[in-house]
């Protein structure tokens, strides 16, 4: 407006002076006044500004494709259309650097020329180069009018979230005996489901007559028992020592590689025991979304059981929250008897070996896992107060292994 | 569209690319001409430098700047100063009146004659303000904000100069005023859609539809906005001088407090003494400064020169259309944008059943601007055509390649052989493959674009 004030302004004064020249300038000041009013009060309108996330997961290394479009649905021509989508600390276009802009927050910046019902579609590609949630938008949106100056400015509210999940190598026992559930003998055998019946079998001592197929012993002229498919199967539940020993718990001090590394195997375990066909969990004395200071996943075989616990692993803390003590109290009361402990550490187990002798006396087979460079001294340590334990270590740099190597 | 630029179309990229420095190289030339005839009027002199000169004088202090500074370094402003100079004796030197001063036996006088010729070294000046790298902030750099000052305090003296100087000065001024409004304007814009783009990812060389706009905008507002500006100061003086009476009646109406009948009284005196002062500096119609061709320096009755006047706005029209038509081939011959590795999809697009108020005839205009350029639109084109009659229409579970078997093996689609397989699989190779096709492979799938669209729209013969 101050620009069509200051024509007006220029045709009076200019009237006065008789000067027509001065009053052709204030009246293109008028005319270039007036155009920036109607960019302003409609240049957004009709405008549909998108962003299309194909999906909302990746794994490290990936490329996280996200196309962002802009329609422009009205007769009005926009000289240009910016939008600032505010991007989450870490988020890495592969396309275009972010930018800095006026508040602080780190954007993608994209501008568009736009001719009327002019639909425009780019396509990006976030690179997921660290495990964490990531965040884009919303958006803040400008416009320009005919002659290319800022008209109205607007909000694209929406948010974009992807999880970028942690690698999974493949695991190589060193020994080919290794045992995942334990060899001592657990207090309840597996369950038979009877619904899935599966045939029948000699009549063994100890069978309960109900399982007698009676029918069939009369027809063979010995007795038989019915057999069923097994109801549960293995249960395991990976407990994730988040700790590197820099700081205590709840210090927001670590060693990154470190808890990258164990991200990676603690998923490679957890894919492995799922591949096997075990009912795997994942815990972890760490911080994921929500104030909760546990993270954990309760033991399932469903198919989505490794998505989730990808997905908490993908949103852990790279800090502990909580002494790992007071996890390993928690998983003895939320996990069915006869579940099977593996833990993955890579600092020395003496401050929770005692917990940890407790569960093995309660029934739950523990198996430790001394992760890092200082894994020997580790298990020599867990071993000594009669915990199973074996060394774990990636055969190169988190981002690059290939394989989990667990060791004799 | 990936295809590889031939050096014309490299050279016509380059020309759009420059096209707004030229555009503010000569609304700066335009400006300062406008200083100039008002320092030549003020002296009763000639003007023998126009808009079109001092322009060149900027333009060459842009070239000199962007070769020289480089290469100075730290000497850089120290010669930028001689050479300014050197600019300003220039256009000194240019005028006659300079040299046989100089020739006299006091060669000394010449310093003090053709003033008006030093203001090449403000062009020049000027000039070098372009060579400088954009600034990181993304601010674009104007002829309006010390153009447009400079203009309206020359007019303003002007009006003191006496004739006939005055007319001299109005009658070039007016037409630099003009080429100034025209090119400060349009180089603004496309300025700061080029800064814009650069840093954000655009080109507006793609928005053909703006640029029309805006060279209507531009072209219209100066149709419209030369002959009112004589017709315009008039109205304006009647309605000023008429408007205390209606204002005073409406006060009675709605009751006259302290505070309005002083706001009602500062403007009567504000008019009064700006009615004064105009009486005291402006011409006398009957005095000894009035007269000359126009007459018009003589208040605000001014009358133009109306055959000038139109004459002037034919040509402007004129100039409007022919810097549009070579935009637009222009535009058309410009390679793509070139937006780092972001792959771009641009389509018009009116959304499902919208029912559009436009006339028809005006959209079979819209119609034929939007031809395709490239296989991958021809193909989108093709899908348009085929699109009116219900059997040749692209399913909305089908593939393109699925779609173009359909029709090869059918009867109603059989007439346009593998044309449509062709489209499809250009289609498919640079939206899904993202493989570049050659100039040769654009070309042809165009002529199937044409080819299908004849065959579409050929009538069924008789029997």
């Amino acid at each position: 407006m101050s620009e069509v004030a200051l024509g007006i302004f220029l045709v009076v004064i200019a009237s006065f002076l008789g000067v027509p020249a001065i009053i052709l300038l204030g009246l293109v000041l008028v005319a270039t006044g007036a155009v920036q009013e109607v960019w302003g009060r409609r240049g957004l309108d009709g405008i549909e500004y998108r962003r299309h996330l194909p999906s909302p997961h990746g794994i490290v290394g990936d490329e996280i494709a996200i196309d962002i479009s802009v329609w422009n649905r009205k007769a009005l021509p926009l000289a240009w259309l910016k939008a600032d989508d505010e991007a989450a600390a870490g988020v890495v276009v592969r396309e275009r650097d972010l930018v800095r802009a006026e508040s602080g927050e780190s954007v993608l910046r994209n501008a568009w020329t736009l001719a009327p019902y002019e639909r425009v579609v780019r396509h990006f590609h976030v690179l997921a180069e660290r495990r964490g949630v990531y965040r884009i938008g919303p958006a803040q949106l400008a416009v320009g009018d005919l002659l290319a100056r800022p008209a109205a400015t607007g909000a694209s509210p929406g948010i974009d979230v992807w999880t970028v999940r942690p690698r999974s190598v493949a695991v190589r026992a060193v020994v080919s005996d290794q045992r995942w559930g334990g060899e001592l003998k657990a207090r309840r055998g597996l369950l038979d489901d009877p619904t899935r019946y599966a045939g029948i079998r000699p009549y063994q001592p100890g069978d309960p007559l109900r399982g007698i197929h009676w029918r069939a012993t009369a027809r063979l002229g010995h007795p038989v028992s019915k057999r069923f498919d097994p109801a549960r199967q293995r249960e395991v539940v990976v407990a994730l020592d988040i700790e590197t020993g820099i700081g205590p718990a709840g210090a927001d001090r670590y060693d990154d590689e470190l808890v990258e590394s164990l991200c990676v195997a603690a998923a490679s375990l957890v894919r492995q025991l799922r591949a096997e066909g075990a009912t795997v969990g994942l815990a972890a004395a760490a911080h994921s979304e929500g104030t909760r200071t546990m993270a954990y996943v309760a033991p399932g075989g469903s198919e989505g059981q490794l998505g989730r616990c990808l997905d908490l692993l993908a949103r852990l803390s790279s800090f502990p929250s909580a002494p790992f003590e007071r996890l390993l109290a928690m998983l003895v009361r939320s996990v069915s008897p006869a579940t099977s402990l593996v833990v993955l550490s890579a600092r020395d187990p003496s401050p929770y070996l005692p917990a940890l002798r407790g569960i093995e006396r309660s029934g739950y087979p523990v198996w430790h896992l001394g992760f890092g460079p200082a894994a020997p001294a580790l298990i020599a340590r867990a071993r000594a107060a009669a915990i199973a334990s074996s060394p774990a270590q990636l055969d190169g740099p988190w981002r690059t292994a290939t394989a989990l190597l667990v060791g004799p | 569209m990936n295809r590889r630029p031939g050096p014309l179309v490299t050279a016509v990229g380059r020309a759009l690319d420059v096209l707004p420095t030229i555009l503010a190289l000569i609304a700066e030339g335009s400006w300062i001409a406008v200083v100039y005839a008002l320092l030549r009027g003020a002296s009763h002199e000639w003007i023998e430098l126009g808009p079109v000169v001092l322009a060149g004088f900027a333009g060459a202090g842009l070239l000199i700047g962007r070769v020289l500074a480089p290469r100075l370094g730290g000497r850089w402003p120290a010669w930028a100063v001689v050479i300014t100079v050197l600019a300003a004796a220039a256009g000194w030197l240019n005028a006659a009146t300079t040299w046989s001063a100089l020739l006299s036996p006091t060669p000394t006088a010449a310093l003090g004659v053709n003033p008006g010729g030093w203001i090449t070294g403000l062009a020049f000046l000027r000039g070098l303000g372009y060579a400088r790298p954009s600034s990181p902030d993304g601010a674009v750099r104007s002829p309006m904000p010390v153009g447009l000052p400079a203009v309206v305090v020359s007019f303003l003296i002007g009006g003191l100069i006496a004739e006939p100087g005055r007319t001299v000065f109005r009658d070039a001024a007016l037409v630099s005023t003009i080429v100034f409004v025209a090119t400060a304007t349009l180089a603004l814009a496309l300025t700061r859609a080029s800064t814009l783009g650069r840093a954000s990812g655009f080109d507006w060389r793609g928005n053909r539809t703006w640029f029309g706009l805006l060279l209507v905008f531009v072209t219209g507002i100066l149709v419209v906005a030369v002959p009112a500006s004589y017709a315009v100061g008039p109205a304006v003086m009647v309605v000023i001088a008429a408007l205390p009476v209606p204002l005073f009646f409406l006060g009675l109406t709605v009751g006259l407090d302290r505070r309005l009948l002083r706001v009602l009284l500062v403007l009567l005196a504000v008019v009064a003494v700006l009615v004064v002062i105009v009486r005291l500096i402006g011409p006398h119609p009957g005095g000894p400064d009035a007269g000359g061709a126009t007459g018009g320096a003589a208040g605000p009755t001014a009358t133009p020169d109306w055959l000038t006047l139109v004459g002037g706005v034919f040509v402007l029209v004129l100039a409007a259309i022919a810097v549009g038509a070579l935009a637009a081939i222009w535009m058309r011959q410009a390679p793509a944008p070139d937006d780092g590795a972001v792959a771009e999809e641009r389509t018009i697009d009116h959304g499902v059943g919208s029912t559009s108020r436009t006339p028809r005839r005006f959209h079979l205009r819209l119609r034929r601007q939007r031809e395709p350029t490239d296989a991958s639109s021809a193909y989108l084109a093709t899908l348009r055509e085929l699109a009116a009659d219900p059997p040749l229409e692209r399913r909305a579970d089908e593939t393109p390649a699925e779609h173009a078997r359909r029709l090869r093996s059918s009867g109603a689609g059989a007439r346009f052989g593998a044309a449509v397989d062709l489209l499809a699989a250009d289609y498919e190779l640079v939206r899904f493959g993202a493989s570049a096709l050659t100039p040769g492979e654009h070309r042809r799938a165009l002529g199937r674009w044409r080819r299908i669209r004849a065959l579409v729209h050929r009538r069924p013969t008789a029997g």
